[in-house]
């Protein structure tokens, strides 16, 4: 037991090692390297080489003129001690840039993902009660439609109607200007109405899917003889509805809602986008417009690094919520 | 042994004359499904059960067997309440059963009462215990029903002794596991237990020893009769091996009833019935039990004309059984045979038992 959770943790630092160690690659195969334009504007501005030179070491803690293996060592040593380098278009840590940006994304992935699925299963688990009915037949209608639309398509509508057209929710940003960055009321408030319309879009279509997946795990969980012998012992519908049935329709998606949470992460980058909200994904496409590769660099670990934390609990947890898959028998991980 | 049921069982209702329950006339007939192009057709019926009158009296034991498709997991499922028959009445001690789900006419027993005297054991140990539950909370729940004045360590004490008395040793440790790990054969020992702690008057056994290893299957069998005079239940057996049912209905002091095409066409206690057999269908399945160790069995041809089943959409008109039945005459095209002989007893549906019949002056049907 205690082995497999040895072996389990083990492997979540070796993918995260070469997560790093892949950025650190890509980065440098990128077209025209990293700091070749910044190099070049630099002395073109007649700065001294040498001064040059230091400058771009502190940027990204490289020294271009060492060897690859040496570049690559400091690199890590870096990322060991949290230090990810200077934003060149922000000019500010890229640590504090993700400390900044960081829990906004996290607010919203977190929430919509838990709306994906409580509504999901609240939809499906319906579905199947009435299975063939009208309500079934409706909300499969919806749900399929939902998940045909694409997310983004989704959020422009609404911040079209909600926002501009209707004036009730904000357009742009995390929290008005006029607000304190502090925790009181008007903040929350504020925040929480400027995050209706990502969240909302977020989460429709996604939900329906949900709803499909819990509605077919239910109904396969109704035919099992023992819901059948449940009912035969008198036992309440309310009872056999959440002990037997949704309990064991339920287990599958666990996995799935800890996977999501971090694919969803990387899904924001297009979101914070149209809802200009100053999350990572936003901070993403600032990097990647800007030619800054150390913001770059620092979002996307952070947006694998969560990836892989969410498959490392969803493996570790899984054990203790259903107690067919005891850990230990199996070897397998993602 | 002493009987597991430590807190006596409450005093059936109902009228004592009448038997445990009743089927009249019962007839269970499936619309199937219609075609979209199919919509001012009339609609398919499958007649699953047709017509069929059954008594099951106080710990009796009756064993189903037939072919696959011949409609005795229906009959069974409509034995117990589980499965509304669409003609004929089912009759738990005198009270028609849907009658008192619907609360219609007078209703002497309450339809909870009849539903928890009713239990049943299915074919597929896999499926049949919720996953999420230990041996010990899937046992618990039938008591908490049952008793619910019952204190926890009595509770598991009685589980306990039931584990043991099902040959689950030890039980603490049994008690306290997940279904997942247990075996096929230990699976369908706690749904048998869980079925006797309901303190059931009837349990429908629906193939409960099919999946199980043949060497487990005797034991099993043995099993569920021991329990039978501890817990006071009758068992409606269904299977498809008549050297099962045999074995079941013979030491369980019970009839065999066969099934051919939703009708029994014979019924009787096991020994007369393979001795002895008064209708030709259970000749052909005595044949293809070659472990009935019988002189006859097991040689030759099959001592039928066609092998295939007809659809029981569309069954063949008079003696079902006539178009694959090697004694067949033209009158048993015509005229359906019922089944005769002593009620209770030995009774068979084939005019071949009538020595004045028509049938004996008829022409053999040719193919």
């Amino acid at each position: 037991m205690v082995n497999y959770y040895v072996r389990r943790t083990a492997r979540v630092f070796v993918t995260i090692f070469l997560v790093a160690s892949l950025t650190f690659g890509l980065v440098r195969l990128l077209p025209g390297g990293p700091f070749t334009l910044l190099r070049a504007q630099l002395l073109r501005q007649g700065v001294p080489a040498d001064e040059v030179d230091a400058r771009i070491a502190n940027l990204q803690n490289i020294r271009p003129d060492e060897p690859l293996w040496m570049q690559y060592i400091d690199y890590m040593t870096a990322l060991v001690q949290g230090n990810l380098g200077e934003s060149i278009s922000l000019g500010e840590p890229v640590v504090s840039v993700l400390a900044r940006a960081a829990p906004w994304t996290v607010f919203v992935v977190l929430v919509s993902t838990i709306l994906v699925f409580v509504v999901g299963i609240f939809l499906g688990s319906l579905q199947a009660y009435w299975e063939g009915g009208r309500f079934d037949q409706l909300v499969t209608g919806v749900s399929i439609s939902m998940m045909s639309l694409p997310f983004y398509v989704v959020a422009v509508l609404l911040l079209y109607v909600f926002a501009y057209q209707f004036g009730w929710l904000p357009t742009a940003g995390t929290i008005s200007n006029s607000v304190d960055r502090s925790l009181s009321v008007p903040f929350v408030v504020s925040a929480l109405k400027h995050s209706i319309l990502p969240i909302v879009s977020y989460t429709l279509g996604a939900a329906g899917g949900q709803a499909l997946a819990m509605r077919g795990n239910s109904i396969q969980v109704l035919g099992n003889d023992y819901v059948q012998v449940a009912r035969l012992r008198g036992l309440s519908d309310g009872r056999i509805a959440t002990r037997y049935v949704a309990r064991n329709a339920i287990l599958p998606l666990y996995t799935g809602f800890l996977l999501l949470l971090g694919f969803r992460l990387g899904g924001t980058v297009i979101l914070e986008q149209i809802f200009s909200y100053t999350g990572l994904g936003y901070y993403m496409i600032t990097a990647l417009n800007a030619n800054d590769y150390p913001l770059m660099m620092g979002t996307f670990l952070v947006i694998t690094v969560a990836l892989v934390i969410g498959v490392y609990v969803a493996d570790l947890t899984y054990s203790r919520i259903d107690p067919r898959i005891s850990a230990g028998e199996s070897d397998e991980a993602y | 042994m002493s009987r597991p049921d430590a807190f006596g069982s409450a005093a059936p209702s109902g009228r004592d004359d009448e038997p445990l329950v009743s089927l009249d006339g019962v007839e269970v007939h499936f619309e199937k499904e219609q075609g979209l192009f199919e919509f001012f057709e009339e609609p398919d019926t499958v007649r699953a059960v047709d017509g069929i009158s059954l008594d099951i009296e106080e710990n009796d034991v009756l064993a189903l067997v037939g072919e696959s498709g011949c409609g005795k997991s229906t009959l069974g499922k409509t034995t117990i309440g589980l499965q509304r028959p669409t003609g004929g009445s089912v009759r738990y001690r005198g009270q028609d059963i849907w009658a008192a789900k619907d609360g219609v006419g007078d209703v002497e027993i309450p339809f909870d009462e009849i539903r928890s005297s009713l239990q049943i054991i299915h074919q597929d140990p896999g499926s049949s215990l919720n996953p999420n539950q230990k041996i010990v909370e899937i046992l618990s729940q039938p008591i908490k029903l049952t008793h619910p004045n019952v204190g926890l360590n009595e509770r598991r004490e009685r589980i306990y002794s039931l584990l043991e008395r099902v040959g689950m040793n030890p039980a603490a440790d049994f008690a306290d596991r997940y279904p997942h790990q247990l075996s096929g054969g230990e699976k369908q020992r706690v749904a048998l237990s869980r079925a006797l702690l309901m303190n059931p008057d009837l349990i429908l056994a629906d193939e409960a020893i099919s999946a199980l290893d043949v060497s487990l299957r005797v034991e099993m069998m043995d099993l569920m009769l021991d329990l039978q005079d501890d817990f006071d239940t009758s068992f409606v057996f269904i299977s498809h091996d008549l050297s099962n049912a045999r074995y079941f209905a013979e030491h369980g002091d019970g009839r065999v009833g066969v099934m051919y095409l939703g009708e029994i066409v014979e019924v009787g206690p096991a020994e007369e019935l393979i001795e002895d057999p008064g209708h030709p269908y259970t000749n052909v399945l005595r044949w293809a039990t070659p472990n009935l160790a019988l002189d006859a069995a097991g040689a030759g041809e099959p001592p039928v004309r066609k092998i295939d089943v007809p659809d029981p959409v569309n069954p063949p008109s008079g003696c079902r059984f006539h178009t694959r039945c090697p004694e067949a005459r033209d009158v048993c095209r015509e005229e359906t045979p019922e089944l005769r002989g002593e009620p209770g007893g030995h009774q068979s549906a084939c005019f071949r038992n009538e020595p004045d019949h028509k049938y004996w002056d008829s022409q053999p049907v040719e193919d």
